[in-house]
């Protein structure tokens, strides 16, 4: 039997158009229908590129590549999953091909450093933060990507395991699975 | 403290960790008070959240104008226009109806396929993974509308039940 993942439309902003129906003027070419949904999910498709590339520059493009395939295939899209989850499964999958392609595997980059408002922070406390930083991006890159995904998904973008699966490529049970395994060996290395 | 329950709140956690506070907000604040480990878990959660990449100011305008760039590649002059109106419908979008070269691809197709399930006396041995099916719908096969156009692959997926209806109707017309 076909594992369907439940249509599920997420909250669109107030007295914003959901999803569903900024897809169906999209799929008729409206182009300010498509602005908004790129409005809308850039983030989380960066994000998720970021995660598996480790880089900005390659995630800035998978995220412009994905949009574009995204639209192209919307004729594909039958809804069965959000479009947010359809279009995050195409930015993995895009990410993923780029690394197959150069050949290598990079981790998060230890560069990458979330937003920081230290300007504000006494000096130590400033210290100890980044440091909390450093090492937290650390142990996230030696997680094994599958669970550093889930967890990234999870936090970062407030998905259900059922969305990482399809974004991840696995079940909705080894998505949980995944997610918590990471954060245990998360909770094992932060001690 | 109970390994249920502590499993049932660590679900919650990521929601709490970005101060959401769901209908077993209350439960949740309950239980964190009497769990030590559910606590460190949820201070865990918070440093990951803190490792969240900021978003280049200028990504959602490269987008923008990548897709209108797509646009103006695959509108050859005579086509479709582009216009800054944003009521043209690009050549891209909701391909519902196949050109001939590929309704005679497919043609060549459904009778090889046909013709293989008749030679394997159609026993239903094959096995389809579930999970293997589920990708499938979600992820857009690329080859099917960049060099699948090109080498002149069939397009059946991008194909209605109307449309397929018709073809096959015209095919045994």
């Amino acid at each position: 039997m076909k594992d369907t993942l439940p249509k599920k439309q997420p909250p669109a902003p107030a007295n914003q158009p959901p999803d569903g129906d900024l897809v169906d003027r999209a799929k008729d070419g409206d182009l300010s229908a498509m602005d908004e949904l790129i409005s809308r999910h850039h983030g989380s498709v960066f994000r998720t590129a970021v995660g598996i590339l480790g880089d900005d520059d390659a995630a800035s493009d998978v995220a412009q590549e994905t949009f574009l395939k995204a639209f192209r295939g919307l004729g594909k899209f039958r809804g069965e999953a959000s479009f947010k989850t359809w279009v995050l499964a195409i930015a993995a999958n895009e990410a993923k091909g780029l690394l197959r392609k150069a050949g290598r595997r990079k981790e998060l980059s230890l560069e990458r450093v979330g937003p920081v408002s230290s300007e504000e922070m006494p000096i130590d406390e400033t210290m100890a933060r980044d440091e909390d930083t450093r090492r937290m991006k650390e142990m996230l890159s030696q997680l094994p990507e599958k669970q550093r995904q889930a967890v990234t998904l999870r936090i970062f973008e407030d998905l259900s395991f059922r969305e990482i699966g399809a974004v991840i490529g696995s079940s909705e049970g080894a998505a949980r699975v995944n997610y918590h395994h990471g954060i245990r060996r998360l909770k094992e290395m932060s001690k | 403290m109970s390994g249920n329950e502590c499993e049932k709140i660590r679900d919650l956690l990521p929601e709490r960790a970005r101060g959401a506070q769901g209908k077993d907000g209350d439960l949740v604040e309950a239980h964190l008070r009497s769990c030590t480990d559910c606590r460190r878990e949820l201070e865990v959660i918070k440093a990951v959240r803190d490792q969240r990449p900021s978003v280049p100011s200028d990504l959602e305008a490269k987008i923008q104008a990548r897709i209108r760039q797509g646009l103006e590649d695959e509108s050859s002059p005579g086509q479709i226009p582009v216009r800054d109106d944003s009521s043209a419908r690009p050549a891209f979008v909701g391909r519902r109806w196949a050109p001939t070269w590929a309704l005679s691809a497919a043609a060549v197709v459904i009778l090889a396929l046909g013709t293989s399930i008749l030679w394997n006396g159609g026993d239903g041995d094959m096995v389809q993974d579930p999970t293997a099916v589920a990708s499938q719908e979600l992820l857009p096969e690329s080859w099917l509308w960049d060099d699948g156009m090109v080498a002149g692959a069939p397009v059946f997926d991008g194909l209605s039940d109307e449309d397929l209806e018709a073809l096959l109707e015209e095919l045994e017309g």
